[in-house]
């Protein structure tokens, strides 16, 4: 089955690829087809991001010998700052999912730590898995995080063993066929393999001194393991292909893949050397990726809603207190709730989380200065429809293309109309599309339709 | 019910499969399926409030409530061990209270605490996630239903169930999921409304309006994502209102700490204090993952001593607000933690995952006391955690019968024995 290269397509990928984008980046991939747009966005490295480093290096100042120069909230700026701004979505897309699947937190890790953990997952994002892992596991921010600093011979501590199998590689049980993946046994014995892996002076030490040498039995093989024989073994388990081929699907695609999907590309993994990059590649131009049952078949995260929302409308600023919001939303980048990382689907709509999403529409779009200190300002002169597209329905139509494009049933479409031609006293007037209706209709049918439910499906 | 109830949730799986490890099921407001009227309507001149304290990330049951005369104790904590030199708070010649516990001792002297021994249930789970949803649903077989405290307010308010329960915080706790109910969840009432442009406030009485008549499930697929958050998003506008007209009512002479927990009991006195319908409550407590560095420089102060600091002293100031408000009667808190940790300390100044844990039961109409024993300290199972002893199901048993007046049966699929805190 061919995919219709399209702008719904076009659209759906970089929304799941990436954290959708304006009409001109969705028109730049419909006209690089499926597999141009697919190569474009994995092969980031060729993409000029120059101007959002040098708007990073004057926004930014961390500097790696004053670590007082650091600040959780800056370091949490910084992250969304370049998911917003950035001429490579899957970069940060990636470096985004990573961060959720590796979930390490400022709650625990210093801010500079937490900013150098984001530079390796970025790093890694695409690589062999085998090499993401392994340098996660080193990277002092995981140290920190599951206490492998205090984890020593003679007295191992369980912590990053428990959850390097239980939610970064393989999971408790295997994905299709339920049986469990390993055993208590295998967590003590795993502990003791990275016994003596801890800091030294900021950065990773293998302290031989504090590592258990003696032979360990994991899994069923029996050797003097260390640290990099349990990354490997459980990297290259059919358990570990499967755990992260239905990861990857439900984060990217849909939930709840079938077995024979989760084993076609668990299949990729192996056949690819497992390389994320192939896997993602093949993901991507994948027949279901642009299935109907693909199509808004996710709620937005709170990033994806935010992030999304700015780069549909142009949106510029220093994005301060955006951060706040975010976390309002359930979703404090740089900080998951725990090392499970976030939550998906429903599990991101209460009632709470909701108000906060249709606030930070209102904030955005009601903020008419370009002053630093507001956080996010649209110029929603720069996003009028064309002079002869400017009836009711066709503002209407217009918006929720821009924003999607988005489909919505007949009562909508007309609930909105109708808003645009609403006077203060609620009676229907008539609309015509000029500075003061694209002042105050205008930002308002955004605000609106920001808060459809289908604008919160992804 | 409970028929339908699982014939949607199949019905939902097979349209878009919501259901992944660890992760939620939804609410999803559909009359056309859900439980439209009350069946067990609470009584608005008999409250029953409930209040639930989650203590996130395993609590060290054994450094909280302390067998402080089983050699064994020591023995097994050489240095993480707690002693009369640590200030520990004896309760009985068995057991002692962590020295930060005060409050709690005070009102354990009122008779007001009951200490359950030993809960956990069979076959222990020793994965934070797997295990917090077990004690969630209620299920240690099937994590992937509604939460058993969703499943009580669907029995109690049916589909409407404006601020019949609340909970503070930027998730709705699984234990608080129903299929059909939709139930506040509240970071910071400054931000729960539906705020419009500064500019024009004429015109947000319009967007106001245009957003509930967008947001009207009417035209939208019953079952879908769409459906359901449109369902939240009408809910949480509708019952924003009520809620800002309600607490601005509150008055209070009693000062909260300054700690996350008490401040988020603080909103729900707020709420409870305010609401007359609101019945159930939900607030929680992280950071009790403690592997290492469980104490700092003393024994009694560091992580698990501030969190329990904390603990103690909101529950102290949430008792004496329901107090001043005539409702100290009305009230039961009940705290709970997905495990308790290992016997023996680990090199790390912490512990690990472990098993049973004691819990602790709060309020007026609970008869105080200390419920079961210590399990062994020696006589560990294969993984050298201990063997509980008390079924959790039969504290959300004892609760749901003889507090809620619910049969607990059908919250809970099957009968657990009463453990005796509320006669």
């Amino acid at each position: 089955m061919a995919v219709t290269w399209n702008t719904e397509n076009a659209a759906h990928l970089l929304r799941r690829a990436g954290f959708a984008g304006s009409q001109a980046e969705v028109a730049d991939l419909v006209k690089r087809g499926l597999e141009g747009s697919v190569d474009y966005l994995l092969n980031y490295e060729s993409i000029d991001n120059s101007a959002l480093e040098n708007q990073l290096k004057s926004e930014f100042r961390f500097d790696p010998t004053e670590l007082k120069s650091f600040s959780p909230s800056e370091v949490e700026r910084f992250f969304i700052f370049r998911m917003t701004f950035t001429k490579r979505p899957l970069e940060e897309k990636m470096t985004f999912f990573w961060h959720d699947h590796f979930a390490t937190g400022l709650s625990k890790v210093k801010d500079y730590f937490m900013y150098y953990q984001n530079l390796t997952l970025r790093k890694f994002a695409l690589a062999k898995f085998d090499d993401l892992v392994l340098n996660v596991a080193k990277d002092p921010g995981m140290i920190i995080w599951l206490d492998n600093i205090d984890n020593v011979r003679g007295k191992p501590n369980e912590n990053f063993a428990r959850e390097l199998m239980e939610l970064f590689t393989c999971g408790v049980f295997d994905v299709v066929s339920g049986q469990p993946n390993y055993t208590e046994d295998d967590v003590k014995e795993s502990a003791r393999a990275f016994t003596g892996w801890t800091l030294q002076r900021q950065n990773f030490f293998f302290n031989q001194n504090l590592h258990d040498f003696g032979v360990k039995t994991f899994r069923g093989q029996t050797g003097n393991f260390n640290g990099e024989d349990i990354i490997a073994n459980l990297c290259n388990d059919n358990a570990t292909a499967r755990f992260m081929a239905k990861k990857l699907w439900e984060y990217f695609v849909y939930p709840n893949p079938k077995a024979d999907l989760i084993d076609r590309f668990a299949g990729v993994y192996f056949a690819k050397a497992h390389s994320i990059k192939e896997l993602m590649r093949a993901i991507l131009t994948s027949d279901e990726f642009y299935s109907d049952k693909a199509k808004f078949a996710l709620v937005k995260n709170p990033v994806e809603f935010v992030v999304g929302l700015v780069r549909q409308l142009g949106g510029t600023g220093t994005l301060r207190l955006v951060a706040q919001s975010l976390s309002l939303q359930g979703q404090e980048v740089m900080d998951p709730p725990d090392v499970s990382g976030w939550t998906s689907g429903l599990g991101w709509v209460n009632t709470s989380s909701l108000l906060e999403r249709y606030n930070f529409a209102n904030d955005m779009l009601s903020n008419r200065s370009t002053s630093k200190e507001r956080a996010i300002f649209v110029d929603v002169t720069k996003l009028l429809p064309p002079a002869d597209k400017q009836s009711k329905a066709d503002v209407v139509d217009f918006y929720l293309n821009l924003m999607g494009p988005l489909t919505v049933d007949n009562k909508t479409a007309k609930a909105l109309q109708n808003y645009l031609a609403l006077d203060d006293s609620g009676k229907k007037g008539k609309f015509k599309l000029d500075d003061a209706t694209a002042d105050k209709k205008i930002r308002g049918l955004l605000h609106l339709i920001a808060s459809l439910p289908e604008y919160h499906l992804n | 019910m409970s028929v339908k109830l699982t014939s949607r949730r199949d019905f939902l799986k097979k349209s878009f499969g919501f259901v992944t490890a660890g992760v939620v099921l939804p609410h999803l407001g559909l009359s056309l399926f859900g439980q439209e009227a009350p069946i067990f309507a609470p009584d608005p001149n008999n409250r029953k409030i409930f209040l639930v304290i989650q203590f996130a990330g395993a609590n060290d049951g054994l450094n909280t409530v302390i067998p402080y005369t089983d050699p064994a104790y020591l023995r097994a904590r050489p240095n993480l061990g707690l002693t009369d030199k640590d200030g520990i708070i004896p309760i009985s010649d068995k057991y002692a209270l962590h020295p930060q516990l005060d409050e709690v001792k005070k009102l354990f002297d009122e008779k007001k605490v009951a200490i359950v021994h030993g809960v956990g249930y069979p076959s222990p789970n020793l994965s934070h996630f797997r295990s917090q949803d077990i004690w969630h649903t209620a299920n240690p077989t099937d994590i992937s239903g509604e939460g058993w405290l969703g499943k009580y307010v669907e029995l109690a308010y049916g589909r409407q169930v404006g601020l019949g329960a609340v909970s503070v915080g930027s998730d709705l706790p699984k234990t608080l999921l129903s299929d059909t109910a939709v139930i506040p969840a509240i970071t910071s009432f400054q931000r729960y409304s539906y705020q419009t442009d500064s500019k024009y406030t004429a015109d947000g009485i319009n967007q106001q309006t245009t957003f509930t008549s967008t947001n009207s499930a009417s035209g939208r697929t019953a079952g879908s994502l769409a459906a359901a958050i449109a369902a939240t998003g009408t809910d949480a506008v509708s019952g924003a209102k009520t809620l800002q007209t309600d607490i601005a009512q509150y008055k209070s002479s009693v000062t909260y700490p300054n700690n996350k927990l008490a401040a988020a009991m603080k909103m729900l006195a707020q709420v409870v204090t305010t609401s007359t319908t609101t019945q159930i409550l939900y607030a929680s407590l992280g950071g009790f993952d403690t592997h290492s560095n469980q104490y700092a420089d003393t024994k009694t102060t560091g992580d698990h001593a501030n969190l329990l600091k904390a603990f103690s002293e909101a529950v102290d100031a949430f008792y004496r607000d329901m107090a001043e408000h005539g409702l100290a009667d009305k009230v039961v808190m009940m705290q709970w933690s997905e495990f308790g940790r290992r016997v023996n300390e680990n090199g790390s100044k912490g512990c690990d995952h472990g098993t049973a844990a004691p819990m602790f039961i709060i309020g007026n109409p609970i008869k105080g006391g200390i419920y079961g024993d210590q399990p062994s300290l020696t006589d560990l199972d294969s993984a050298g955690n201990m063997k509980f002893k008390v079924d959790f199901r039969s504290v959300y048993g004892t609760i749901l019968d003889k507090w809620l007046g619910v049969p607990s049966a059908q919250v809970l699929g099957g009968t657990f024995e009463n453990v005796g805190f509320l006669g």
